[in-house]
């Protein structure tokens, strides 16, 4: 089995590496950077290999491994969907490790290097670990180091209050996160016998109703809070921002996307078959995720938050398709939902792409100017012509415009809403096409939210004296978000191999090879979906080489002046033009009711929960007086107790 | 490539060409009818030709702010909206180049257009272009569901998200199709169209005040040829979308065949239609006032949900096409 030894290696290699750049970050700063790239860009390399490798062929296997722990033995398992999202994660993992070198030079240089690298690798893998794990509670483990490491990163500027703040904010969410998911293994482990997901495949039928239904809401919940869905999202606009920026990218990219691949896993793997009203919620959440969390995001200054907040209106989009592949299993049309399972699938690895290239041009853009504030920036795309290029193609593929890899994947996702229409239900008939109208509705937001960020950082007059003696980012960096930028465009004009690995993971889920997904969307000719796009991008090239050679030919033969803005005869000033806050108010006021202030979800969500936790923890405290004969008197009673539970 | 992909190909081009020719005279000819209802003469009917004429011979100037953003996004707006004409049919249903995306692409082809423009319009740091560009998107985000739920309406109908597909379709059905549901579906797409092209009641393409501009308030820092190539875009965003709406209120005699006779007479006909529309349009712009901002949310939303009862009634009836 030559992908069990390729991730073998891989995961071996990240240890290593791991151990090898922490042990540099105490003298060789610099050697410590590279080692930790170059390691991580091998393992990823072989892990990313891996997983196509084994995606391309359907390889479903399993491995384990005795590491001594009282839990049982290390299981892994990797069949089509836990190879997708390795090779999801491997995937961002090369570039954002190339973009690395550059970026932790520059910024982190004085800073505790060893710890950020060491973490870094470890990050990677714990992710990887996490979609390929096969025993519930290992993945309760590799989930929580997952949660923790990141964590570290989160706070690694720990003497910054508001890096504190969101330090805890995450670690309690996703912890909440944990207790459901943590219940949701107990009850599977009650009517198994085993933790081990080999055992959990295909119950669905024997779990009583209601229990599954309980376990589905467990499941939203648990995973969803790590996917960042409305209304347990809270964390993610604190987290995020306060990592670096690197860290940023891999956390908006590929953890969150954990969350999906947990929904998908333990809906379809365990739970099937599904009761009807199942896809209707997950709807019902998901586009609220998509609209609320896009006018969120368009209200935002800060560059970092104001992506965050985006990649849980992409959460929600996701989850829209997810939605409808599972209305269509629940109502036994197995195409389709294979069709909207690809749309989701597809967004997931076109998100991470995308907005991996958003954040690491940003970061680029803030260890710069050292500013996170757009009201600040402006004027960039001169100083960093490639950095705003870059950041320019991750805009457009976000907002979904052709020809890049958003719209194909929004395209999907609008194919599989619109399909619902044949099912045999007018609350369906009527709420798809609803849904689909918003779903175009978060897309012109999320337009006009990257109108204005792009404008806000890279156009127009620099609105501080900082921003106007920067360079462009170094190679490395440039190269990292070039990768990211082509990965956008390429897949953007040639769907069709990607669709066709993704379908394999459908095959693997539904047991139904379906022909051609595009036939299914109804345009009429049958490969469209390879072919097609590349029509469209070389019709669009042609157009605009024939506009630039009339406008050469039939336009005026003066060479073009450029002057001073008109501004009423004074002379212009960066004070003049409108800085993104003014950009957004009237949206803002449009948006004036749906605006829920963040303060809404603090108060009644997270405050609640931390108000419960601190009484409970006073609760306890008298226990705990530091007299050591009460404890003895502890162990003595747990003793009793246990040995009574062991008779009985 | 045979003879008749040969012949399909160079209809959809003629048709392309005709409604890059067309669209100027289009613009004047509205201009035209509300100067006459106002008692005004107005001006000439070629008038669209002679100010293009007049644009690509003057010299441009540009803000030393600016980089090579502006200069690029009239080409990619006239791209797009080229390649959305593409999509759309007028005389002819006849579709060669079935692109991926139907609808759902004629939609995104002008976001992309606009994306650039309020981009660019942000770019010389006046107060007056940003504006426009910070209201342009503001009604965009309007706009859009209201024109993707009633274009869902006939994909629904039809069972095909082509549109000429749908207007193939469409049209064959006779007087048949004017139910209930169609006619608010079309005018919630007509509202819709109408916010689209900028014009009155949400937008007025003549003014350049501050305080009412949206759309010229984009152009503000564009001049010579540039300029040109941002009104022949915008007029040619305004034939296609007229053209749909004509296409689907009218939906007769949109030709399948490469026979002269039948591409003559639906051209002419074709030609009445979007005179007609033309007509409704400078009507609607001569009795109605232009609304304050933020009743254009309003407006549209109500739109939203005239489709939100179309669907019902769609619904409710079942299709009675296709599907």
């Amino acid at each position: 089995m030559a992908e069990k030894t390729l991730l073998e290696y891989s995961f071996l290699i990240f240890v290593i590496g791991a151990i090898i750049s922490l042990l540099f970050g105490f003298k060789f700063k610099k050697a410590s950077i590279y080692a930790s790239a170059m390691f991580s860009i091998l393992a990823s390399s072989l892990s990313l290999y891996a997983s196509a490798h084994s995606l391309i062929n359907r390889a479903n296997f399993n491995f384990s491994y005795n590491l001594g722990f009282p839990i049982g033995n290390f299981e892994i398992l990797i069949d089509p969907l836990s190879s997708f999202f390795i090779l999801l994660i491997s995937l961002l993992s090369i570039p954002v490790s190339i973009y690395s070198i550059g970026y932790l030079k520059g910024e982190y240089l004085e800073k505790n290097i060893g710890l950020i690298t060491f973490l870094y690798q470890l990050f990677i893998l714990s992710m990887i670990l996490v979609v390929s794990s096969s025993n519930g509670f290992q993945f309760l483990i590799l989930w929580e180091s997952m949660t923790l490491i990141s964590f570290g990163f989160v706070i690694f500027e720990y003497k910054n209050k508001e890096n504190q703040d969101a330090g805890f904010i995450y670690l309690l969410m996703t912890h909440i996160g944990a207790i459901f998911l943590l219940f949701t293994f107990l009850i599977l482990a009650k009517f198994t016998g085993s933790f081990s997901f080999s055992s959990y495949f295909g119950i669905g039928n024997s779990i009583p109703l209601w229990l599954k239904n309980l376990l589905f809401i467990f499941i939203i919940i648990g995973f969803g809070t790590k996917a960042g869905i409305i209304p347990l999202h809270i964390w993610l606009p604190k987290a995020h921002p306060a990592a670096p920026s690197h860290i940023s990218a891999l956390m908006s990219g590929v953890m969150i996307k954990t969350g999906i691949y947990g929904i998908i896993r333990f809906t379809y793997d365990i739970l099937y078959p599904f009761p009807h009203w199942w896809g209707l919620a997950l709807g019902f959440i998901a586009i609220g995720t998509a609209t609320l969390g896009i006018i969120f995001a368009i209200s935002e200054s800060d560059i970092k938050s104001n992506l965050a907040y985006s990649s849980i209106e992409n959460i929600g989009v996701i989850l829209l398709s997810l939605a409808a592949s599972i209305l269509f299993t629940s109502y036994n049309y197995i195409d389709f939902a294979a069709l909207s399972l690809v749309a989701s699938l597809l967004h997931t690895l076109n998100h991470s792409l995308f907005k991996g290239l958003l954040f690491l041009s940003s970061g680029a853009v803030i260890s710069k100017t050292h500013t996170k504030n757009m009201e600040k920036l402006g004027g960039l795309i001169k100083l960093m012509p490639l950095t705003g290029f870059f950041f320019l193609i991750g805009a457009l593929s976000i907002s979904a415009f052709p020809p890049f890899n958003g719209f194909i994947s929004e395209w999907l996702t609008f194919q599989s809403l619109l399909s619902l229409f044949q099912l045999k239900s007018d609350t369906i008939k009527l709420m798809a096409p609803i849904a689909a109208a918003l779903l175009g509705f978060t897309g012109a937001v999320c337009a006009a939210n990257f109108v204005k960020v792009f404008s806000g950082v890279f156009l127009g007059m620099p609105k501080s004296h900082q921003v106007s003696h920067i360079k462009e980012a170094p190679l490395s960096m440039t190269l990292g978000m070039g990768l990211l930028a082509t990965a956008c465009l390429s897949i953007g004009i040639f769907p069709g191999y990607v669709c066709n690995l993704l379908k394999n993971v459908t095959v693997y889920i539904f047991g139904y090879n379906i022909h051609s997904l595009v036939s299914l969307s109804k345009t009429g000719n049958s490969n469209l979906a390879s072919n097609i796009p590349i029509v469209l991008f070389i019709l669009l090239i042609l157009l605009i080489f024939v506009i630039l050679a009339s406008i050469k030919i039939f336009g005026s033969k003066m060479p073009i002046r450029s002057d001073e803005t008109w501004s009423c005869g004074i002379s212009p000033k960066p004070e003049y033009g409108h800085t993104p806050k003014a950009y957004t108010q009237p949206l803002n006021v449009i948006f004036a009711e749906l605006h829920v202030p963040e303060s809404f979800y603090h108060k009644f969500i997270f405050l609640p929960i931390v108000n419960l936790l601190i009484t409970l923890s006073h609760k306890i405290k008298p226990i705990q007086s530091g007299n050591i004969q009460l404890y003895l008197f502890y162990i003595f009673l747990a003793l009793i107790i246990s040995l009574i539970g062991v008779r009985l | 490539m045979n003879c008749t992909t040969l012949q399909s190909i160079f209809l959809t081009l003629f048709q392309l060409v005709l409604l890059i020719l067309l669209c100027p005279l289009i613009n004047t000819f509205i201009k035209k009818i509300k100067a006459n209802f106002q008692g005004r003469k107005g001006p000439p009917i070629l008038q669209g030709y002679y100010d293009l004429v007049k644009y690509f011979h003057k010299e441009t100037v540009i803000s030393n702010n600016t980089s090579w953003i502006f200069l690029f996004t009239p080409v990619i707006l006239l791209a797009t909206t080229i390649l959305a004409a593409l999509l759309t049919p007028a005389f002819s249903s006849h579709c060669s180049i079935n692109l991926i995306g139907g609808v759902i692409l004629f939609v995104y082809l002008l976001g992309l257009g606009r994306f650039f423009m309020a981009c660019a319009a942000t770019e010389p740091h006046s107060g007056f272009c940003s504006m426009g560009a910070s209201r342009e998107m503001m009604m965009s985000v309007l706009i859009e569901p209201v024109l993707l739920l009633s274009l869902f309406i006939f994909v629904f109908m039809t069972g095909s998200n082509n549109l000429y597909d749908i207007i193939s379709n469409i049209s064959n059905h006779g007087l048949k199709i004017y139910t209930p549901y169609y006619l608010l579906a079309v005018l919630a797409l007509l509202i819709a169209s109408i916010a689209e092209m900028g014009r009155v009641p949400f937008d007025n393409p003549e003014t350049h005040y501050e305080l009412t501009m949206i759309h010229e308030g984009m152009l503000l820092e564009y001049s010579g040829k540039y300029l040109g190539i941002m009104f022949l875009s915008g007029y040619l965003k305004q034939l296609i979308l007229i053209s749909l709406v004509a296409n689907l209120l009218f939906p007769w005699h949109v030709t399948f065949s490469f026979a002269f006779t039948d591409i003559f007479s639906s051209i002419g006909i074709y030609l009445l239609k979007i005179i007609l529309i033309s007509l409704l349009i400078a009507t609607i712009e001569t009795i109605i006032a232009k609304v304050r901002l933020f009743r254009v949310r309003d407006i549209l939303i109500a739109s939203f949900v005239m489709s939100v009862i179309a669907l019902v009634l769609c619904i409710q009836k079942g299709s009675h096409l296709g599907l």
